[in-house]
């Protein structure tokens, strides 16, 4: 059973936006899509290092196109996706947060 | 094909930034495409810049946080690299001592030459010394030296020369004070010599026009000056000591000021009398120079080329001046000593490194032999997982300590050498040049240690990183180090034999060439021997001669052979 983990928010929302696109999960499109349902910018620098710091803890991995896009000057593009430990680290995320919001339906409404 | 891209530039500085590889690609390549799906214009640029430098600044920082955080782990590293290494020479002090000590010669060596060299060709304590010039009669090495009174005359009115004055050099007998009469090191100035050489007195004043007819108007003394260090010896740095009485060579005189210890011109004078440029009983003694402070705005060439028209009206007048030792100027410190003389003796400190050389060398091939003796114990801790930048460390951490030992063992031998020097060559050397271990010698010093720790530790640090573990742990460590250390040893004992041949081939010319330049520096004035008289007055004829009963002949006594220096 895995370590319970705090995730924090915005690792929270790369994770699941990044579920939420499958294949389609570019740079420009997860941030698109976070800024979309968090309705707020995301800032670039905190969207990739946030990318790395997933990546190293292996909760992330990506895979270079193959297909050569003309308008990125010859640069490779990176599709990103969630790898099993990331997905355990979302439920068990998800099942810590509804254990403490259990109860408090009272107080929160 | 589109030319529409971003600024160039801000990509590259984004790109050096970003990570390599992939990753750093694909950001720029994001960003790219980003910039491909606004409309053109500026605020597109304006938008590139902000995004881009954002980018840039953020992946930066990781950077240099990741260089910081790397200085530290080596910073606790070298600590523990240092502790190993010391622990590992306290098991063989004999042998290290005896590395110590080499390593010591060999820094002490280069470090004493460049002390030597720094004193000899230290500008003396005068104010601005690259304004002054030299006046005086060239010499057959084109130097400037001692000539006429009646020659050196007519460069007071010389135009371009804010300040000149004529100097004689000489010694006499002070009596009066505390003590014994003592026999000084004396200088004849004229008025404008303190001017000209930016010296105020401590206290009390220097000679005007007035007093330098030897005539103090408000005593029938003439007057004299006293340097800080005579004051403070035999008048017990007492203020009241203007207008006192003494005796020089039993003639009375009145002391009228004080002058700051840094004036040692000329001669290492430490009793200044007054000098009339008019005087018609110095007339004709060749033992006068001039020294000028150039006039804001007057080149040394316009001012040399109006001394050298002086010969012209001294011929002009009847006076048989010698076509090739007429009245000249030159820069004052080219008059201390000639360029040519200021690189060779900095070739000197370059030959004498070559000692460094040869001690690294014995050293180097020592710490070697330790490291190969070492290899198995290194493969083994490699291989239970030891860092190998760490095991290399170790070996540099020995090395440097082995330098920082020298270095003090050096400077040690440094001082010793450079106070040798300086007792040794009291006669020959000029009252300027001054020997002492200041600061640039120690950064030189430092900066020999560095070298030592370097190239002695370098070559085996880098076998230690490199020890390939199979084959250590297979052969017990026989043959397995990537270096042969036999064809090494050779080469490096073959190097040591032709730098030791090298250096001692260097050191008999230069010990010639020494013996020459002292010979020629024993016949200059201002060195120290008795001022040239070719074409002067016999030295019979000067003893005669009354400027204050002093003698000005440094011949006439041993004791007066070279100016020492104040003790």
């Amino acid at each position: 059973m895995p370590t319970p983990v705090f995730l924090g928010d915005f690792e929270q929302l790369v994770l699941l936006s990044l579920l939420q696109l499958g294949e389609d999960a570019t740079a420009l499109a997860l941030r698109e899509r976070m800024e979309e349902a968090a309705d707020r910018s995301v800032s670039r620098g905190a969207l990739y290092r946030t990318l790395d710091r997933l990546e190293e803890k292996e909760w992330v991995a990506w895979s270079l196109d193959e297909h050569d896009v003309p308008a990125r000057g010859g640069r490779p593009r990176r599709r990103f996706r969630v790898t099993p430990t990331g997905v355990e680290v979302l439920r068990a995320s998800r099942d810590t947060l509804r254990e403490l919001w259990a109860g408090l339906e009272g107080v929160l409404g | 094909m589109t030319r529409d891209r971003p600024p160039r530039p801000l990509t590259r500085l984004l790109e050096a930034l970003l990570p390599s590889g992939p990753v750093g690609d694909s950001i720029s390549g994001d960003l790219i495409e980003e910039w491909h799906g606004r409309p053109p214009g500026a605020r597109r640029t304006l938008w590139y810049l902000r995004v881009a430098s954002g980018l840039a600044l953020r992946y930066g920082g990781v950077r240099v946080l990741s260089v910081v955080s790397g200085l530290g782990r080596a910073a606790v590293d070298a600590g523990g690299a240092t502790t190993t290494a010391l622990r590992r020479l306290r098991r063989a002090p004999l042998r290290n001592a005896l590395t110590v000590v080499a390593l010591g010669i060999g820094i002490a060596a280069p470090a004493t030459m460049f002390s030597i060299v720094q004193g000899l060709t230290r500008d003396s304590d005068v104010e601005r010394p690259e304004r002054l010039v030299h006046v005086g009669a060239r010499s057959d090495a084109n130097r400037i030296r001692a000539t006429r009174l009646d020659w050196l005359r007519p460069v007071l009115d010389v135009e371009g020369f804010r300040a000149v004055g004529l100097y004689s050099r000489g010694s006499a007998d002070l009596s009066g004070g505390d003590g014994p009469p003592e026999r000084h090191p004396v200088a004849l100035v004229s008025s404008g010599f303190f001017a000209a050489v930016g010296v105020e007195p401590l206290f009390g004043r220097v000679f005007d026009d007035a007093l330098a007819t030897d005539a103090d108007p408000g005593s029938r003394a003439g007057p004299v000056l006293l340097g800080e260090a005579l004051w403070r010896e035999r008048f017990g740095a007492d203020r009241d000591v203007v207008g006192r009485g003494v005796r020089v060579n039993g003639t009375p005189r009145t002391v009228i000021g004080v002058l700051p210890e840094r004036l040692r011109e000329p001669g290492g004078a430490r009793l200044w009398l007054p000098l009339d440029p008019d005087d018609p009983a110095r007339a004709d003694l060749a033992l006068h120079e001039a020294v000028g402070r150039l006039a804001d705005g007057a080149s040394l060439d316009l001012v040399r080329e109006r001394v050298r028209s002086i010969n012209a009206r001294l011929r002009a007048r009847g006076d048989t001046v010698p076509p090739a030792r007429g009245v000249a100027a030159q820069s004052w410190r080219d008059s201390q000593i000639a360029p040519h003389h200021r690189r060779m003796l900095s070739a000197m400190v370059l030959v004498v490194g070559f000692v460094l050389v040869i001690a690294c060398a014995d050293v180097l091939n020592l710490l070697l032999a330790r490291a190969l003796g070492r290899v198995r114990e290194t493969a083994v801790r490699v291989a239970l997982g030891a860092d190998r930048l760490r095991v290399a460390g170790e070996h540099l951490a020995e090395a440097l300590a082995l330098a920082l030992a020298g270095g003090v063992v050096g400077l040690g031998l440094t001082a010793a050498a450079v106070r040798a020097f300086e007792v040794g060559s009291a006669e020959f050397v000029a009252h300027w040049m001054d020997f002492r271990l200041d600061l640039p010698v120690l950064f030189f010093g430092a900066a020999m240690v560095g070298l030592a720790a370097a190239l002695t530790g370098l070559l085996p640090a880098l076998q230690a990183g490199r020890v390939d573990v199979r084959g250590a742990l297979a052969d017990g460590g026989r043959g397995s180090s990537p270096f042969r250390l036999g064809r090494m040893a050779r080469g490096l004992v073959i190097a040591e034999v032709a730098l030791s041949c090298a250096l001692l081939a260097v050191a008999g010319i230069m010990v010639r060439r020494s013996r020459r330049w002292r010979a020629k520096a024993t016949s200059r004035p201002g060195a120290c021997s008795p001022p040239a008289t070719s074409w002067g007055a016999p030295s019979t004829r000067i003893r005669r001669i009354a400027w204050t009963s002093t003698t000005t002949s440094s011949s006439a006594s041993k004791r007066t052979r070279g100016w020492r220096r104040p003790p």
